[in-house]
């Protein structure tokens, strides 16, 4: 069973704390939704995590074994896949081509298991029917779907998502929301940072809420949304209403 | 009649100056490094070779199975260990590298091979050819080159849509950030292109030599016409290399036939003329990017 171990990750940008002292622990199978208002450091930390960005003090453990020092590119390898918030296809690729690349060098596969684990990926996503298009072509939406198809693709233990909710009508957050729920059932970890707290707390079994780098509530996630300091922290920029209860 | 002959003279010789520039096209396309030293390191291999003819029994075309390999050693060396630490400090720094590295290959190969002149004996082929007609023939040679280039530039443009590396290596191209997230190491691709690329410059060195005589400083003036081949082809475009390429040839055997001296001013001239009006290069759209 995969497990994530996040131990004591700091780091700065100049003078600002972006993470300070963040650990917690996410079991396969279980989602984890990270919430905070804007810059608290929420991409940060999936950048700690993927590799993209090296902590000046702590670790990130897989299966554990320590990866901190390992590049992002063997992170991915090991089994942790991220998704970026501002999409970015590779755009003189195609759709397919952007999966297989990613189930290809992600993933270790190839040929005719690297095409099967691409198309099932543009499969779960809806994109099948985009597969010949240049990605560089493609609306915003379907390049988020793209960025999740891409992520999948690697076959990740760990799955990052970055805001990829954002935009999506109420039908398609639904389809969302149960792929989500699916690849957690399936045994992935998930970490999902999301604004849009109602489909947030239909999929994660717990919540950590971040502000200023710091891990302000972390549990079960009707406790972190009923806490005061998360209140606090919300002060006017309104967190959904009708969700704590 | 003769004009024709140019014209049929300048696709042949287009051949050779698209592969050359083949290297140049891809280091800039998959790293945007401007390769400064793109052609003393074609001189380089011309020497290499012509110190492989003088020590061992070797025809001046066996001479390539042992330096394409040297020279793609060396360039995936280079990139690993030089070219890519001077990537993360900015675009100016590689040029820098580059072309300290120019000024370096020149005094070394001054050094160890004097300033003469030298040119790879390859017999009777040089000059035999097939007469189509009256003024026009074909030199086999040439057609030998044309021929080379054409398969170097299938054979690379099938790898880089065909194989599971070359799509690495297009997706590296787009976004080196990226492509770190889909678990490419990105500094594997790029030494590999690099290799990829002095090996093309490797061979086309080598016929440069056969073609006309080389000196340990004509590696500057070569490389100039790799740039305006590239150019009027369009970036990134390696059919617009080739094309590119044969423009260029015809520009500079058209020009000189009706003048001698009119050769390589007429190549430049046709590059300026594409720079002025169709500056994304001939064959690539308006519209790209």
């Amino acid at each position: 069973m995969t497990t994530l171990v996040v131990d004591g990750l700091r780091r700065r940008f100049g003078p600002l704390l972006v993470a300070d002292d963040i650990s917690f622990r996410l079991d396969a199978g279980r989602a984890l939704g990270v919430v905070g208002p804007n810059g608290a450091g929420k991409s940060t930390l999936l950048n700690l995590i993927s590799g993209a960005l090296r902590p000046e003090a702590g670790t990130v453990t897989l299966d554990g074994r320590d990866v901190t020092a390992r590049s992002a590119d063997e992170r991915c390898r090991l089994g942790i896949g991220r998704t970026h918030q501002v999409p970015r296809p590779f755009t003189d690729l195609t759709v397919f081509e952007n999966a297989l690349v990613a189930a290809g060098a992600g993933g270790g596969l190839r040929r005719t298991a690297a095409y099967r684990a691409a198309s099932a990926a543009l499969d779960r996503t809806g994109l099948r029917k985009y597969a010949n298009e240049r990605a560089g072509r493609l609306p915003l939406l379907d390049r988020k779907r793209l960025e999740l198809a891409r992520a999948l693709a690697t076959g990740p233990s760990v799955l990052l998502l970055d805001e990829i909710g954002g935009g999506l009508t109420e039908p398609e957050l639904r389809i969302l929301i149960d792929t989500v729920i699916g690849l957690r059932g399936a045994g992935l970890a998930v970490i999902w940072i999301e604004h849009i707290v109602h489909a947030l707390v239909e999929v994660v079994d717990e919540l950590l809420c971040l502000a200023t780098g710091r891990v302000i509530a972390h549990g079960e996630p009707s406790a972190v949304l009923g806490s005061r300091e998360v209140r606090e922290v919300y002060l006017g920029e309104e967190l959904e209403e009708g969700i704590a209860g | 009649m003769t004009w024709v002959n140019a014209v049929v003279q300048g696709i042949l010789l287009g051949g050779l100056y698209a592969l050359f520039a083949t290297g140049l096209s891809l280091m800039f396309g998959v790293m945007r490094i401007v390769n400064l030293a793109h052609g003393d390191l074609s001189v380089l291999a011309a020497f290499l070779a012509f110190a492989l003819i003088d020590a061992l029994p070797l025809n001046a075309f066996a001479t390539l199975v042992l330096v394409v390999p040297a020279m793609a050693a060396l360039g995936w060396l280079l990139q690993r260990f030089v070219l890519q630490r001077s990537l993360g400090a900015g675009q100016l720094a590689p040029l820098l590298v580059t072309f300290g590295l120019s000024v370096v290959l020149q005094n070394v190969l001054l050094e160890v091979f004097s300033p003469d002149s030298r040119a790879l004996d390859i017999g009777g082929l040089g000059t035999a050819g097939l007469r189509l007609s009256g003024s026009v023939s074909v030199g086999w040679f040439g057609v030998l080159c044309l021929g080379i280039a054409i398969a170097v530039l299938v054979g690379l443009q099938l790898f880089l849509a065909r194989t599971a590396f070359g799509r690495a290596m297009r997706a590296t191209s787009d976004d080196q950030e990226t492509v770190q997230l889909m678990g490419i190491d990105h500094r594997r691709v790029y030494a590999t292109a690099t290799a990829i690329a002095f090996a093309t410059l490797a061979v086309a060195g080598v016929l440069f030599g056969m073609r006309t005589t080389f000196d340990p400083s004509i590696g500057p003036a070569r490389l100039i016409f790799a740039f305006e081949a590239v150019i009027i082809g369009g970036l990134g475009s390696l059919w617009g290399t080739l094309a590119g390429g044969v423009v260029l040839g015809v520009a500079q055997t058209v020009g000189a036939q009706i003048s001698p001296a009119y050769s390589i001013l007429a190549g430049h001239l046709v590059f300026l003329a594409v720079l002025v009006l169709r500056p994304q290069g001939i064959l690539r759209p308006a519209a790209a990017r």
